[in-house]
């Protein structure tokens, strides 16, 4: 296969199979989702959203890392700082900031996915190859706008269902503990009967995106070679192996989510590029530790240090 | 003598930080596509800008000091309004299992190297940007098209993308001025020096740049800034 240095643009669908609750704050002690403002027939609307962050970080660099630290055989022995860099992208910390071109090229030859995703080393930032464009919820008032990232021929003529229809509500209880049979036997400092009194009984509420509501969202990838693509898709497709959610309160079952990507444009094959990533990461994982190990060195205990 | 004509560029989704220069636009994609910028070799901010060869674009161009003023206007925007959003980022206890036992520390949370980031971003609801420009229409038209799939900051999160660029012929060149009651009204940033102040309007004199790289010290001097 040809390794030809592209640029793609990838759409995609997500579909929630439960209730989404990617949240933007609070308001009394009811959680507010992620709204964003749009003119719709003149007139400001909030609609529901996902930032392009959030995607990114669950979708591709999360998934991504996890298998490069399975496959480099380092759980267990990461630094911090190395942790902080492959899932979080790292932070600059010294103060004197150099572009160091050779160590920016390693990278990019050793480390694929965080060619695609940029980071940021201790004295320097590498910029990635990849736009994660934000999660649109399919409904009336985004049709115009999900039409103007789509090509002509998926364009969406039918009319769309309003946002709020996609909208609800839901609500959780925190047992009280005094309603437990026999607490007196398992809790030995619920002795007076002034705690016993106090109720600790919580109910806590927010809103929701229900499921089977369908957002919009894609990638837009610049100059990158067949490797890059292959990781791309690998990280996507470890994320929907692996109980893919995306927002808050995952492990109260929210956040479910399913992805389809429309390949519009893509003359390569995909599945041969995952190939060629999971080749690359086999055969260059040795390299990789000693890279990590070199740019974000562990702190060493008084016994290493005399060791050598 | 080049073309008159504007070109128009709409968004999908909200701008962070503000709309570029498209000179600055233009001049980086060259760059990267002419191959300028050898391995090993990148312009920083103690180098002189000699060292660099910046490309031609096909913009019409005048020398002010030895320094190309590009024709095409400052960004005009229309915003239809601006909110806020929070760019959040912190570490997740529940990859703690993958460190090795000695660096299983306590950290603070709130200061210091990995202090939890909610950075507010100032975002633009904007139906379309607009610059004036003189020069070669289809050969400007052709580089945004082909490259430049968004803009402004945060990129990376989907903010700025442009869902269409468009070039349409002006009669005059606004370029630089646009002629209003026998005054001149200031459309690009300028050095100080080369507007006539007593028949120009709408400007206000700054420290800055007026060509790219707009960031280098090299750049810097008075300016006259559309306002």
């Amino acid at each position: 296969m040809e390794n030809k240095i592209r640029t793609y643009k990838i759409y995609c669908i997500l579909e929630t199979l439960s209730p989404l609750t990617h949240m933007m704050g609070v308001s009394g002690n009811e959680s507010l989702i992620n709204r964003e403002p749009i003119i719709y027939k003149n007139r400001k609307v909030f609609v529901p959203v996902i930032s392009g962050n959030s995607i990114r970080h669950r979708m591709i660099r999360s998934a991504g890392s996890e298998y490069l630290v399975k496959q480099m055989e380092i759980d267990g022995k990461l630094g911090l700082d190395q942790l902080d860099f492959m899932f979080y992208g790292g932070r600059l910390c010294e103060t004197k900031t150099t572009t160091n071109i050779s160590k920016i090229a390693e990278m990019e030859e050793l480390f694929p996915l965080y060619r695609l995703l940029g980071g940021s080393l201790k004295n320097q930032i590498i910029a990635g190859s990849l736009d994660v464009w934000r999660g649109l919820l399919i409904c009336e008032e985004n049709r115009k706008t999900i039409n103007e990232y789509l090509p002509e021929e998926y364009k969406i003529t039918n009319k769309l269902l309003p946002a709020d229809l996609f909208i609800g509500n839901y609500q959780y209880t925190r047992g009280d503990a005094r309603n437990i049979r026999n607490i007196s036997s398992i809790a030995d400092n619920v002795s007076s009967l002034d705690d016993r009194e106090k109720s600790n009984l919580m109910l806590y509420s927010g809103q929701q995106v229900n499921r089977n509501s369908l957002f919009f969202h894609g990638f837009s990838t610049k100059h990158i070679s067949n490797i890059e693509i292959g990781c791309l898709f690998h990280s996507l497709q470890l994320w929907s192996e692996n109980c893919s959610t995306v927002g808050g309160m995952a492990a109260k079952g929210h956040g479910r989510v399913i992805i389809n990507c429309i390949m519009h444009d893509i003359d390569i094959d995909i599945s041969e590029c995952i190939l060629l990533y999971i080749e690359h990461v086999k055969k260059n994982k040795e390299k990789m530790v000693k890279w990590l190990d070199a740019n974000f060195p562990k702190k060493k205990n008084k016994g290493d240090i005399l060791d050598g | 003598m080049g073309d008159y004509f504007k070109i128009t560029c709409k968004l999908c989704s909200p701008l962070c930080g503000d709309a570029p220069k498209l000179d600055s636009l233009i001049v980086s994609e060259l760059i990267f596509k002419q191959k300028l910028c050898k391995s090993g070799e990148k312009l920083s901010r103690g180098d002189p800008i000699s060292k660099f060869k910046i490309p031609s674009i096909p913009l019409y161009t005048e020398y002010f000091n030895d320094i190309p003023l590009y024709h095409v206007s400052d960004p005009i925007c229309f915003i239809d309004f601006e909110f806020r959003e929070d760019f959040c980022c912190h570490l997740e206890p529940e990859l703690y299992y993958l460190l090795a036992e000695k660096e299983r520390k306590s950290i603070s949370a709130v200061s210091g190297k990995y202090k939890d980031t909610r950075l507010p971003l100032r975002l633009k609801h904007i139906s379309k940007i607009i610059w004036f420009c003189r020069g070669t229409k289809d050969s400007i038209l052709e580089i945004l098209q082909k490259n430049i799939f968004s803009i402004g900051t945060k990129r990376k999160q989907g903010f700025g993308v442009v869902s269409s660029w468009s070039a349409e012929n002006v009669d005059e060149d606004y370029s630089f001025f646009a002629k209003k009651e026998e005054k001149e009204v200031l459309m690009k940033t300028l050095p100080e020096l080369y507007i006539d102040k007593k028949n120009t309007i709408g400007f206000a004199i700054q420290y800055g740049a007026c060509s790219p790289p707009y960031w280098h010290p090299e750049r810097y001097m008075n300016v006259a800034v559309p306002c």
